[in-house]
C-alpha cells in the first residue's frame, strides 16, 4: 500500500484546515455585509446615495427605520396643537360664517328683493339669475344683478337696503344714468335708470373636506378657557353697514337745477329777508330745546329713572314728526344763501341727526276748515282784484301745505270752491294772453249774421278764436262779446277795447 | 543496516506525531475554532441583535404611522380652516359700501343747498375696474357745471377736502368744454365735464 509522505499528510491537513477556516471566513463576511452594508458613516457618506433597500444591510435598515420613526415621533408629538388649532379654527370660521348666507337664506334674499323695491319706492324692471349651485365650494360667490329706476336718493335707499342685512351681500358696481322728471312742483319725481350688480357668498360647511377628524370630547373642550381665548384672540369678521339719513329737500344730483331766472324787479326785500331770518331762527332754537330734550332723555335711560323717561320720551318723539314736516315746508322758503348756509348747518343736519335715531312715525296731521278758510278767503281777495297769477300762487302754496297732511272732512267744500277759483284763473290768464283787439263790429238782427273783427279777423257767433279751439265766441252784442272758454263763459266789454 | 525488532508488537514503543503534523493540526484546530467562534459571534450575537432591533423597529413605526397620519389629517383640516377664514376676511375686506360714498358726494354736489360757489349735475354716475394698482375701482361722474370755469374748480376743490374723498387717492383734474344752453334757463352756459375718481385699495385704514 503506498503511503503518503508526511510531508504531504502535513500538507493536506493544513489545507484541509485552511479551506474550513476560509469557509468560515466567507461566512463572516457575509454576516459583516448582511449587517453593515450601505451603513451611512462619517467613513462611508457615499452609502447616502444607495438607495436601493435590496442593498441595504441591517444597519442601514435600522438608519432608515430611525428617521421615519423620528418624523413620525415629531408629527404624533404635534397631535395635541393641532387638535387644539383645528378647535379653534372649526369655531372661529363657524362664527365668522355667520356673516354669510346659507342656501335658504340665499333663497330668501331673492324673496327679499321685491321688498326692497316697495320700500325704497323704486320700480324694478329686471332680475339676472340667483344661481344657488355652490359648485361644491366651501365659499361660493353668488352673483346677481339687478335694474330698478326712480329718484337718485331712492336708488341709494336701494342699494342700502342690501348693504345693511346682517348677511354680506356686496355691491359690486353700480351705474346710475339720469332719467326725465314726471310731474311737478312737490310731486316732481325723478325716473332714473340704475344697474346694481350685487354679489353674496354662500357657505357650506361640509364642502371641500374629504372627511373631518373626529377629536374626542370636542364639546367639552371647546369649553377650555384656553381655547375660549384663542378664539377671543382672533377679530370676529363683520358687516360693516352704514345707515342712510333721510335727507330733508337735498336736490338730486342727476337732475337739471337750471331755473327760470327771476323776473326784472323782483328779488328779496328787506321784509322778505327778515321773515326767512325769522323762520330759520325760529327753528334753530325749536331744534336746540329738542336737543336739550334728548340729553335729558339719555340721563334719564344712565340713571335708570324710567318713569319721567316714559313721560318724556313721547313728548321729544311727537316734537320730532312736528319739526320734520315744519323743517320740510320751510325749506323751499329760505333762499338767501347765507340763511340757506345757517338753516343746513343749525337746523337741518343736527335735526337728521336726532331724527335717524329714532323710530318716529310721523304724525297724521288734519287741516281744520278754518285753516282752508284763510287759504280761501285770500284767494277771494285775488280774483276779486282780478289778480289771476296771485290765486293760483296761492293755490300752489296750499298744495304744498297740505301735501303731507289731511284735510278735514267738513272743508271739502272749501277745497272744491278753491279748485274752481284756481280753474278760473287759469281760464282768464290763457284768455288774456289771446289779446284780443277789436277793430269793428257788425250787428244785424238775425241771430248768427252779427259780425265782429278781432285781432284783424273777421269772426261771427259760433267760431273759435284761438288756433287750438278753446275759445269759441258765443254771444255779439252791441256792448260787449260773450265767449265759453274750457267750459267758462267770458264775458268781454267792447268799450273797454 | 536492516533493523529487526524482535520485541512483539505489543511491547514495542510507540512513535509520536511528526511534529510539523502536530503543529499543523494544533493550529489548524486552534483556528477553525477561533473562526467558528467569530462566526457563531457574528451570526448569532451581533446579526440577531441586528435583525431584533430593526424588527422592533418596524413595530414601532407601524403604530407610529397611525398617529402620524392622524397629526397630517387634523393639518390638512386645519389649513382647510384657514383658508376659509382667509377668504372671509378678504370678501369682508373687498366691500366697498357705494351707498355712503354716493351718499356723501350728493352731499358735496349739494353743498347745503348754496348754488353760488357751484352749481353741478349729472348724466351718469357709475362704478368701474380699477385703472391701476393699488387702487380698489374708479367711480366715473359725466355732467355739467353751471357758470364759468371757477366754480368747476370750486367743485373740484369741495370733493377733494369732503370727507367723501377719504377713501379716495386721486381725482382727475378738472376740465371740460363750455357749452350754452338755447333755452331761457338760468344759467344759460356751463361747463361740460368728465371725470374720474380712483378708489383707494381696500382695508387702508387698517394698515394706517
Amino acid at each position: 500500500m503506498n503511503r503518503f509522505s508526511e510531508k504531504q499528510l502535513t500538507l493536506f491537513t493544513v489545507a484541509g484546515f485552511l479551506l474550513v477556516v476560509l469557509g468560515f471566513g466567507a461566512l463572516i463576511y457575509l454576516d459583516f455585509e448582511q449587517i453593515y452594508a450601505a451603513e451611512i458613516s462619517d467613513e462611508n457618506p457615499d452609502a447616502m446615495e444607495i438607495t436601493d433597500p435590496e442593498a441595504w444591510g441591517e444597519r442601514r435598515w435600522i438608519q432608515e427605520l430611525q428617521r421615519q420613526v423620528d418624523g413620525a415621533r415629531m408629527e404624533a408629538e404635534l397631535i395635541a396643537k393641532r387638535e387644539q388649532d383645528v378647535i379653534v379654527y372649526r369655531e372661529i370660521v363657524d362664527r365668522d360664517s355667520k356673516i354669510l348666507p346659507s342656501e335658504d337664506e340665499v333663497i330668501e334674499l331673492a324673496r327679499k328683493i321685491d321688498d326692497f323695491a316697495r320700500m325704497a319706492n323704486v320700480r324694478l324692471s329686471r332680475v339676472g339669475d340667483l344661481n344657488t349651485n355652490a359648485g361644491g365650494q366651501a365659499i361660493a360667490s353668488i352673483p346677481f344683478k339687478l335694474e330698478i329706476s326712480g329718484s337718485y336718493d331712492e336708488t341709494l335707499k336701494f342699494v342700502n337696503l342690501f348693504e345693511t342685512l346682517d348677511r354680506l351681500v356686496n355691491v359690486q358696481s353700480l351705474q346710475i344714468g339720469a332719467g326725465p322728471v314726471i310731474g311737478t312742483g312737490r310731486e316732481a319725481k325723478a325716473l332714473h335708470q340704475a344697474t346694481v350688480n350685487l354679489a353674496t357668498y354662500m357657505y357650506t360647511s361640509n364642502a371641500g373636506l374629504a372627511k373631518p377628524v373626529n377629536i374626542q370630547n370636542y364639546e367639552r373642550r371647546t369649553k377650555d378657557p384656553v381655547i375660549q381665548k384663542m378664539i377671543r384672540q382672533e377679530k370676529a369678521a363683520y358687516v360693516e353697514k352704514y345707515q342712510l339719513r333721510p335727507h330733508i329737500n337735498r336736490r338730486d344730483p342727476l337732475v337739471n337745477p337750471r331755473r327760470e331766472p327771476p323776473a326784472e324787479g323782483e328779488g328779496i326785500g328787506p321784509t322778505d329777508a327778515a321773515l326767512q331770518k325769522s323762520l330759520v331762527n325760529k327753528l334753530k332754537f325749536r331744534v336746540e330745546v329738542l336737543k336739550e330734550d334728548v340729553r335729558q332723555e339719555a340721563q334719564y335711560i344712565r340713571e335708570r329713572k324710567y318713569v319721567p323717561l316714559a313721560q318724556i320720551r313721547p313728548l321729544i318723539d311727537a316734537k320730532v314728526g312736528q319739526l320734520e314736516l315744519d323743517i320740510m315746508h320751510a325749506d323751499p322758503k329760505i333762499t338767501i344763501p347765507e340763511l340757506r348756509k345757517i338753516f343746513h348747518d343749525d337746523v337741518v343736519e343736527p335735526f337728521e341727526g336726532i331724527r335717524a335715531q329714532r323710530k318716529v312715525s310721523r304724525p297724521v296731521q288734519i287741516i281744520s276748515q278754518q285753516q282752508v278758510r284763510e287759504f280761501h278767503r285770500k284767494m277771494d281777495d285775488y280774483l276779486g282784484d282780478r289778480d289771476y297769477e296771485a290765486v293760483i300762487r296761492q293755490h300752489e302754496e296750499y298744495l304744498v301745505f297740505v301735501s303731507s297732511i289731511k284735510v278735514a272732512e267738513d272743508a271739502a267744500p272749501l277745497v272744491g270752491e278753491m279748485e274752481d277759483m284756481r280753474k278760473q284763473s287759469q281760464v282768464m290768464l290763457d284768455f288774456e294772453r289771446l289779446n284780443l283787439e277789436y277793430t269793428g263790429v257788425i250787428l244785424q238782427k238775425q241771430k248768427g249774421a252779427s259780425r265782429v273783427i278781432v285781432n284783424g279777423r273777421v269772426r261771427k257767433e259760433g267760431d273759435f278764436i284761438d288756433g287750438v279751439n278753446r275759445c269759441r265766441l258765443i254771444t255779439i252784442t252791441k256792448d260787449e262779446l260773450i265767449y265759453e272758454f274750457d267750459g267758462f263763459e267770458i264775458v268781454d266789454p267792447l268799450k273797454a277795447k | 543496516m536492516i533493523q529487526v525488532n524482535l520485541l512483539p508488537p505489543e511491547y514495542r514503543k510507540v512513535e509520536g506525531t511528526p511534529v510539523a503534523r502536530l503543529v499543523a493540526v494544533l493550529a489548524g484546530v486552534f483556528i477553525t475554532a477561533t473562526a467558528v467562534s467569530v462566526w457563531g459571534y457574528v451570526h448569532f450575537a451581533i446579526l440577531a441583535k441586528e435583525q431584533t432591533k430593526r424588527a422592533q423597529m418596524e413595530e414601532e413605526l407601524v403604530s407610529l404611522q397611525a398617529l402620524a397620519t392622524r397629526s397630517q389629517a387634523l393639518l390638512t383640516e386645519f389649513k382647510e380652516y384657514q383658508a376659509r377664514r382667509g377668504t372671509i376676511e378678504s370678501i369682508g375686506k373687498s366691500r366697498v359700501l357705494w351707498s355712503k360714498k354716493l351718499d356723501e358726494f350728493a352731499d358735496v354736489v349739494h353743498n347745503k343747498g348754496d348754488k353760488k360757489r357751484h352749481l353741478v349735475w349729472f348724466s351718469g354716475v357709475r362704478t368701474g375696474a380699477p385703472r391701476g394698482p393699488g387702487s380698489a375701482g374708479v367711480l366715473s361722474v359725466d355732467g355739467w357745471s353751471g357758470g364759468d370755469y371757477t366754480r368747476l374748480a370750486d367743485f373740484s376743490e369741495d370733493v377733494q377736502k369732503s370727507e367723501f374723498f377719504e377713501d379716495f387717492m386721486s381725482i382727475d383734474p378738472p376740465r371740460g368744454e363750455l357749452v350754452q344752453f338755447q333755452d331761457a334757463l338760468d344759467p344759460n352756459t356751463a361747463w361740460k365735464f368728465a371725470a374720474k375718481l380712483d378708489l383707494k385699495e381696500s382695508g387702508w385704514r387698517e394698515k394706517q
